[in-house]
C-alpha cells in the first residue's frame, strides 16, 4: 500500500504497522516523534498501530538551531 | 542566580546549536561556553541518513534542553511544532519562535501572542522569542511567558543591539527575565546587553561561524561575566559635562596656572 512519509509517497506492504516503517528505514533508537495523519503517536503503540493506503507519516527528530 | 520557572542558573549565556560544521565542535563548543541552556530545532528524519542524530552529542545532564518552534510561519503551526517537540524530549520547556518572512526573520507578534496563551494553558515553559516591542513583552508576561526573548538586531545578521531604547524599558518593567536573543554578533554586544540589565543573552550565529567557535564561545561567556558584574557593580552615569579625574586644586607652582 501507499503511504505518505516526512512528504515523499512510499510503498509498503499490507498489514504495516509504524513499527515496520522504522524497522523497513532502519530508523535507529532516537529521541524521534511520528505524527500519523496529523496525530502524535505514543511510542508504546508502534507495534500495533497499523497502516492504510493513503495514510500520512511525519517522522520528525531534533536538528541544530538557533 | 538566575532563575526561570523555578530552574536556577549559574550562567547567563545561553546557546543556539545550528549552522555548526560538525557535531564534534558543536558538543566542544558547549562544553567550552559553559551553559546550561542549550536550543534546538525539529526537523524531519532524513530517512537516506536516518544515524544523523544530534542528540548523540549533547548531554541532557549538563543542560536544559530548549526546542524552538522555528519554521513556524503561525500559531498553528507553533503549536504543532510545540507539542511535538515535547512528545519527542518529554521536556516542557519551548522557545516559541514564530517566523512567517523568511527575509526578516522577524517574530510575528499576534501569532505568538496567541500561541503563548494557549501553551501555557497547555502546561509549558514557553520562552518567546519577539521583537523588542515593551507593550508586547507585557502582554506576553500576562499570557504567562516565563521570560521574554527580545531581539537584538534580526536573527543571524549579527548587527549587535539595534534596539537598546525598547529593551531598556523592557527590562525595566519586567516581572519575568530578559533574556537577548538573536543578532548579537560580537562579544561587546552581548557585554552590553547585560550591562543595560538583561538576565541572559543567547547567541548562536557568532559563535557558530566564528572561525574558532570554543574559543569565540569562552570569549562570550567572559562577556556575559563581565557585563552582568558590571551591572550589579553599578555604572557610573553618561555625562556631557567633562569632569576632571585628577585633582583641580594643589597644583605645584602658580607659574603653572594653565594646570589649574
Amino acid at each position: 500500500m501507499k503511504v505518505i512519509i516526512n512528504g515523499e509517497q512510499n510503498s509498503c506492504p499490507p498489514e504495516s504497522t509504524i513499527d515496520t516503517v522504522i524497522q523497513q528505514y532502519k530508523l535507529p533508537e532516537l529521541s524521534f516523534v511520528v505524527e500519523l495523519n496529523g496525530e502524535i503517536v505514543d511510542k508504546d503503540t508502534y507495534l500495533t498501530r497499523s497502516l492504510k493506503d493513503g495514510d500520512k507519516l511525519e517522522i520528525i527528530r531534533f536538528v541544530g538551531g538557533g | 542566580m538566575l532563575t526561570i520557572a523555578n530552574r536556577s542558573l549559574t550562567s547567563r549565556l545561553f546557546l543556539g546549536t545550528g549552522k555548526f560544521s560538525s557535531a564534534l565542535t558543536m558538543k566542544d563548543t558547549i562544553d567550552a561556553s559553559n551553559t546550561e541552556m542549550v536550543t534546538v530545532a525539529l526537523r524531519r528524519v532524513d530517512l537516506n541518513d536516518p544515524e544523523d542524530d544530534i542528540m548523540r552529542v549533547l548531554d541532557r545532564e549538563k543542560y536544559i534542553f530548549l526546542p524552538n518552534t522555528s519554521g513556524a510561519r503561525d500559531s498553528d503551526e507553533a503549536i504543532r511544532l510545540a507539542r511535538l517537540a515535547r512528545a519527542a524530549s518529554g521536556s516542557r520547556w519551548l522557545k516559541l519562535e514564530v517566523t512567517p518572512d523568511p527575509r526578516t526573520l522577524l517574530p510575528d507578534p499576534v501569532e505568538t501572542l496567541i500561541a503563548t496563551e494557549k501553551l501555557v494553558k497547555e502546561d509549558f515553559i514557553v520562552l518567546p522569542y519577539m521583537n523588542a516591542d515593551p507593550i508586547l513583552a507585557l502582554r506576553l508576561q500576562d499570557a504567562g511567558a516565563a521570560a521574554v526573548m527580545p531581539l537584538g538586531s534580526p536573527i543571524g545578521t549579527n548587527q549587535g543591539i539595534l534596539t537598546s531604547f525598547q529593551i531598556e524599558i523592557i527590562i525595566e518593567q519586567a516581572r519575568v527575565p530578559v533574556v537577548v536573543d538573536a543578532g548579537i554578533g560580537a562579544p561587546s554586544h552581548a557585554a552590553q546587553a547585560m550591562e543595560m540589565g538583561a538576565d541572559a543573552v543567547l547567541v548562536n550565529t557568532a559563535i557558530a561561524v566564528a572561525g574558532d567557535p570554543v574559543a569565540m564561545a569562552r570569549a562570550f561567556a567572559q562577556a556575559v561575566e563581565a557585563g552582568r558584574t558590571a551591572y550589579e557593580a553599578g555604572m557610573g552615569k553618561k555625562s556631557s559635562q567633562a569632569h576632571a579625574s585628577s585633582p583641580i586644586t594643589g597644583n605645584i607652582s602658580e607659574d603653572l596656572g594653565f594646570l589649574k
